[in-house]
């Protein structure tokens, strides 16, 4: 490349960025409401409790995170019966992705389920303290053991932008009590996730709703 | 050069892309509960109920019951540490329903899982079903030797069915944070902004909605968030102390500021939640819906604009 082609490459690519810059900053500038009160000063001191999802901290940093999605959002089940559902993990990669996620998937230790009739009857003191101990209410229900994940599936190595696809299945015991028939609950699935080195990748867990068919 | 220019193109991209994120505005309505009778104390406790929001679309947003308190050192401090505990119950737009949390020094996130930011435990689902979540219990307390602080989150579905949900666990120690007790009231102190003295009202303990959109600020869908049954040190109901509305987040008098604290300069700044008004918020309560106990409000989409220091109950 000449001096001259090359001082019209980095002119023509200033104006590309400045053009990029201008397009980018207008489209993601605010549209602030007619009435809002909004003063940059001031904003500046504002905090903020926001929530991310594993797709909107990519986005944002261009890093790494996981998530697990079902292919169903709910299933239906009746008592002595189960299901085998696709889970799908997924390590979402930005521009500084890590190579490599480890990512471990498990049932839901510690969520316990207390139909209606045992929570009418303890108080949201006697729940926390439950939940503070570790000790499950009598007629609570522990809800991994509804959830059987392979052994295999449960450590899994997954590089950027790579999905693996997982059976977990669903059990609902026979012995569950009669009046949780006709009625739902949430199951999450845990996951956690860490780089080779071991430092935590952002793991957005997800879980399935389940209804108790008579 | 011909390969640096499209590297250069690209970094101020993704440096421009991920600088925009900054720009999101989150709209904020609270209450607080008005009183110069400051209580230190270690827990609160609420109720949050999403029933009568639409799907919140198009993706990425969202809508949170937001819980926010000020801290202080020990039982005899005369000053808030600049530290600020916040928890909330979102709303997604899969409706997806999480608890999330976020420790604040000043205008810094100093602790949360992804800070500034929470995946949040995954508590269920809204409009699904039988398995549709009614309400969600929270509470935020400090405990234990050496003290912790502890977030909890307690689905409630339309069946009546209960999930315990393990408790999500904060070290203030480790983080270099002096809270020891939360504290409702408020005070008024001179901040210098701009070079003019400003006695700026804080509210240490506010009850709020916060919502994120990418552009607008603002969800446009019909929505309504209801916070009950609060209450303060433990089990003291919160429709004991008149409470007013932080609508008009920048007012000093009506603003959401929660505590001064020190900026990088040496100087007093002021903290306050969220980055601006709701263009269309309002609430029902006890004050213009008497059907509403003391103690609850009712934040929705609204055609009129709920005023800063609106008096919500008395």
């Amino acid at each position: 490349m000449t001096k001259t082609s090359q001082t019209k490459y980095a002119i023509l690519s200033v104006a590309v960025v400045s053009g990029l810059l201008a397009a980018i900053f207008s489209f993601a500038a605010p549209t602030t409401p007619a009435n809002a009160v909004v003063a940059t000063s001031q904003a500046d001191e504002s905090i903020h409790l926001k929530p991310i999802s594993a797709d909107s901290y990519v986005k944002e940093t261009g890093n790494s995170a996981v998530k697990a999605v079902f292919t169903e959002k709910t299933v239906q089940l009746k008592r002595g019966s189960e299901a085998t559902l696709n889970l799908a993990i997924m390590h979402i990669g930005g521009l500084n992705a890590k190579p490599i996620a480890q990512v471990i998937v498990s049932q839901p230790t510690g969520y316990i389920l207390l139909p209606k009739s045992v929570a009418e009857k303890t108080t949201p003191e006697q729940r926390l303290e439950a939940a503070t101990t570790g000790t499950v209410i009598p007629g609570g229900i522990d809800m991994a053991s509804f959830v059987t994940i392979n052994a295999s599936d449960r450590n899994l190595s997954l590089a950027a932008n790579i999905q693996h696809t997982m059976q977990v299945k669903i059990t609902m015991p026979k012995d569950l009590p009669d009046e949780l028939v006709g009625t739902g609950f949430h199951i999450p699935i845990i996951l956690t996730a860490t780089d080779t080195n071991g430092n935590p990748i952002v793991a957005e867990n997800n879980g399935i709703d389940v209804e108790i068919l008579p | 050069m011909r390969i640096l220019a499209p590297v250069l193109i690209a970094v101020l991209l993704a440096a421009t892309i991920a600088g925009s994120q900054a720009f999101a505005v989150q709209p904020y309505v609270g209450g607080y509960p008005d009183t110069t009778t400051i209580t230190k104390h270690n827990q609160y406790t609420g109720k949050t109920n999403f029933s009568g929001t639409t799907t919140v679309t198009p993706r990425d947003d969202w809508i949170t019951s937001v819980f926010s308190s000020a801290t202080y050192a020990s039982s005899s401090a005369t000053s808030p540490t600049t530290w600020v505990h916040q928890q909330g119950v979102t709303l997604k737009a899969d409706n997806n329903i999480r608890g999330i949390f976020q420790i604040y020094h000043g205008i810094t996130c100093a602790y949360s899982p992804n800070c500034p930011g929470d995946i949040g435990s995954d508590l269920g689902n809204y409009g699904t079903g039988s398995a549709d979540i009614a309400y969600v219990y929270t509470t935020f307390y400090t405990n234990g030797t050496p003290l912790k602080t502890n977030f909890y989150y307690e689905p409630h579905t339309n069946s009546g069915n209960v999930v315990i949900v393990p408790i999500r666990v904060y070290d203030p120690v480790a983080n270099g944070d002096p809270t020891t007790k939360y504290a409702v009231g408020t005070f008024y102190q001179n901040i210098n902004v701009g070079g003019t003295l400003i006695n700026t009202k804080f509210k240490l303990y506010q009850f709020a909605v916060e919502g994120g959109s990418v552009g607008s600020g603002e969800i446009s869908q019909t929505w309504l968030v209801k916070q009950y049954e609060l209450t303060y040190n433990g089990a003291v109901a919160l429709s004991g102390i008149p409470a007013r509305s932080t609508a008009a987040i920048t007012d000093k008098d009506n603003g959401s500021y929660i505590t001064p604290y020190t900026k990088g300069d040496g100087t007093t700044g002021r903290v306050m939640v969220g980055a601006a008004d709701y263009t269309n918020a309002g609430a029902s309560y006890n004050l213009n819906d008497g059907t509403i106990p003391k103690g609850e409000v009712d934040w929705k989409k609204s055609a009129t604009h709920i005023s800063g220091g609106t008096a919500l109950w008395s």
